[in-house]
């Protein structure tokens, strides 16, 4: 059982995670910068294929794991999640260096707290390393820069994942937690590239867009 | 911006290469270390081929005592323990013929049950009546023969004994486990095996935590006891992951019928964080595929044999990837039921394997789940295997 319980931390972890990062981006978005450079769109894909790819890994291990590849089934997920954050990084840097910056300091808070928290369960687990600890500050910090798009996933994946464990005898407790964590896998790939859009389109929106205009007119007899 | 981007850029090429499962290489032909090294060689072992694997194995076994065989004797009279069944290299044993005796010149079936015992909460004697038709009481010193042959597969087994060594400084041990058994006192492999005049074959795989003052010291591992000769055995030290793993193996021998591979193995639960991410969960496959890899060699030394191997896999689906590589190089298999067998988890399962002309089969639906845990977190599950005429 020590499997679940670290299961559940873990969770507990990532969701402390998320909504200290999500504090960090909310606080950020004041910034004036909207500008976009070439250090701010490299950083950026190398915050966001890291983001990705963390986690697609973690999204994809538990199904993964009923696979006759197994593991081999996890590193295109990885690789994947990594593609499709390294481009939206990239993306959001290259319009808006803040955008990034913001995304980075909600990461490095994840990840304090994704270490700290793997501290914090030590008396609980019986063989524990600081690699541990480090691979809780790889998770948070991945979960957290990804944003919002996260903790939506890892809601709706958890809302699914217990749904179908109660109805139905054949779901089980890790099946609920499979979807959960491929629900928050999902929605974090998926903030990075809702970001990316979203930067482009207010790009776009500030420079060139110009107000619809609707013509009408009224009659009268 | 340059500083973080350098830092990122060197983590994501990190977590990138990250996902490559270890290998589950096995040296099953000159094993040394601390736990194969022993001249007089009465068990022959197989572990990972890595070296960094194998100090590490070595330090969980340090913990642990020798692995003990036990040899029935058709009287009636309790066997005497071996002697020389140290730790050893070399070479497979060859089977012993005078051991081979038996009062049934033929028999039809062999029973083959897998159990997870729950270090000594399972009442193995009550099993071994209702399940497998063997009387084994204390107060009777004449041991009904069981209906049917059999070969119990035993997890989490343990023995206690003084001649369990110190535990060395520094060696990290897991938690004990002991909980008060329903039947009374924990019923210890070894004593059960004395008592009821059964062959046993145990290996720990490591100790059962520090003991408190005044308590025996004790380990635990994988043990088969039988109601048959049991030669040819082995110890298999499985890929190290998060616990030391001895999955034991024995060739069993139904009276007037080839012998049979019989294997009784144990995965890990899960690896830590760190593992898990970096090997894309990887544990319990490449458990199983050490197995498989080491039975393939074994295989390969001593001819072709019908194989049984059943564990815990500790699974949590029926479905699980070391399920299915199992499944797929033990052809003859059972279907893997999803039945719970640890609460409703399906944790334990049992693989077949025969070949062209070995006249033996898996009878139809004998392959069951036991419905009472007898005292144990775990159901046992049973097979029987058919002998056609020849």
């Amino acid at each position: 059982m020590s499997f679940f319980r670290s299961a559940s931390s873990i969770g507990a972890i990532w969701l402390f995670a998320l909504s200290c990062g999500s504090a960090g981006l909310r606080g950020q978005e004041t910034t004036d910068s909207t500008e976009g450079s070439t250090w701010a769109a490299v950083g950026g894909a190398a915050l966001g294929a890291y983001s990705g790819t963390v986690l697609g890994a973690v999204g994809s291990l538990m199904p993964c794991t009923r696979t006759y590849e197994g593991p081999a089934c996890v590193r295109p997920a990885a690789i994947g999640g990594g593609i499709i954050g390294g481009l939206s990084g990239a993306t959001l840097g290259a319009v808006d260096a803040s955008l990034v910056g913001n995304a980075f300091v909600a990461g490095v808070i994840g990840a304090s707290v994704g270490g700290a928290a793997l501290l914090a369960v030590q008396p609980f687990l019986e063989r524990w390393s600081w690699g541990d600890v480090a691979a809780g500050a790889v998770i948070g910090g991945a979960v957290a820069a990804s944003g919002p798009g996260a903790a939506i996933g890892f809601g709706a994946g958890a809302i699914v994942g217990v749904a179908t464990w109660q109805l139905f005898p054949g779901v089980k407790l890790p099946d609920a937690v499979a979807v959960t964590l491929f629900g928050l896998a999902a929605g974090g790939i998926g903030g990075w590239v809702w970001r990316a859009i979203d930067a482009k389109e207010n790009q776009h929106g500030s420079s060139d867009a110009q107000p619809a205009v609707l013509g009408f007119s009224i009659r009268t007899n | 911006m340059r500083t973080y981007t350098y830092a990122l850029t060197t983590l994501a090429v990190a977590v990138a290469l990250s996902g490559c499962a270890a290998g589950h290489e096995m040296d099953v032909r000159s094993p040394v270390g601390a736990c194969a090294s022993t001249p007089e060689a009465r068990v022959a072992w197989a572990r990972p081929m890595s070296e960094g694997e194998q100090s590490r194995l070595d330090d969980w076994c340090s913990a642990t005592g020798e692995p003990v065989v036990f040899h029935a004797s058709t009287s009636a009279a309790a066997p005497e323990a071996l002697e020389g069944t140290s730790r050893g290299g070399g070479p497979v044993l060859a089977g012993e013929p005078s051991l081979l005796a038996t009062d049934v010149a033929v028999v039809d079936s062999l029973v083959v049950a897998t159990w997870n015992v729950e270090v000594g909460s399972g009442d193995l004697v009550r099993f071994l009546g209702d399940r497998l038709g063997f009387v084994c009481s204390s107060a009777s010193e004449n041991h009904a023969s069981p209906r049917v042959p059999f070969v119990l597969l035993v997890q989490e087994a343990h023995r206690a004994s003084h001649d369990i060594p110190e535990i060395p400084n520094g060696v990290a041990l897991p938690s004990r486990i002991g909980k008060t058994a329903a039947h009374g006192e924990r019923t210890d492999i070894v004593k059960i095996a004395a008592a009821c005049n059964l062959s046993l074959f145990y290996a720990p795989s490591m100790r059962n935590g520090a003991e408190s003052e005044g308590q025996t010291p004790e380990d635990r591992g994988n043990a088969i006891l039988a109601s048959v000769p049991l030669t040819d055995l082995a110890a298999i030290e499985l890929p190290l992951e998060t616990q030391r793993r001895v999955a034991v193996a024995a060739v069993a021998h139904p009276p007037g019928r080839a012998p049979i591979r019989v294997v009784s193995f144990h995965l890990d639960v899960a690896a830590n964080l760190l593992r898990v991410l970096t090997t894309g969960n990887s544990t319990r496959l490449r458990q199983g595929l050490g197995l498989a890899k080491a039975l393939d060699e074994l295989d390969a030394a001593n001819g072709q044999l019908v194989s049984v191997i059943g564990g815990d896999v500790n699974s949590w689906s029926e479905k699980e990837s070391v399920i299915r590589h199992l499944s797929r190089q033990f052809p003859e298999s059972p279907p893997a039921t999803a039945e719970g067998t640890r609460g409703s988890y399906p944790t334990d399962h049992m693989f077949v394997r025969t070949f062209e002309g070995s006249n033996v089969s898996v009878a139809d639906s004998s392959y069951r789940i036991v419905p009472d845990t007898y005292g144990s977190d775990h159901r046992g599950k049973m097979l029987t295997l058919r002998f056609a005429s020849d």
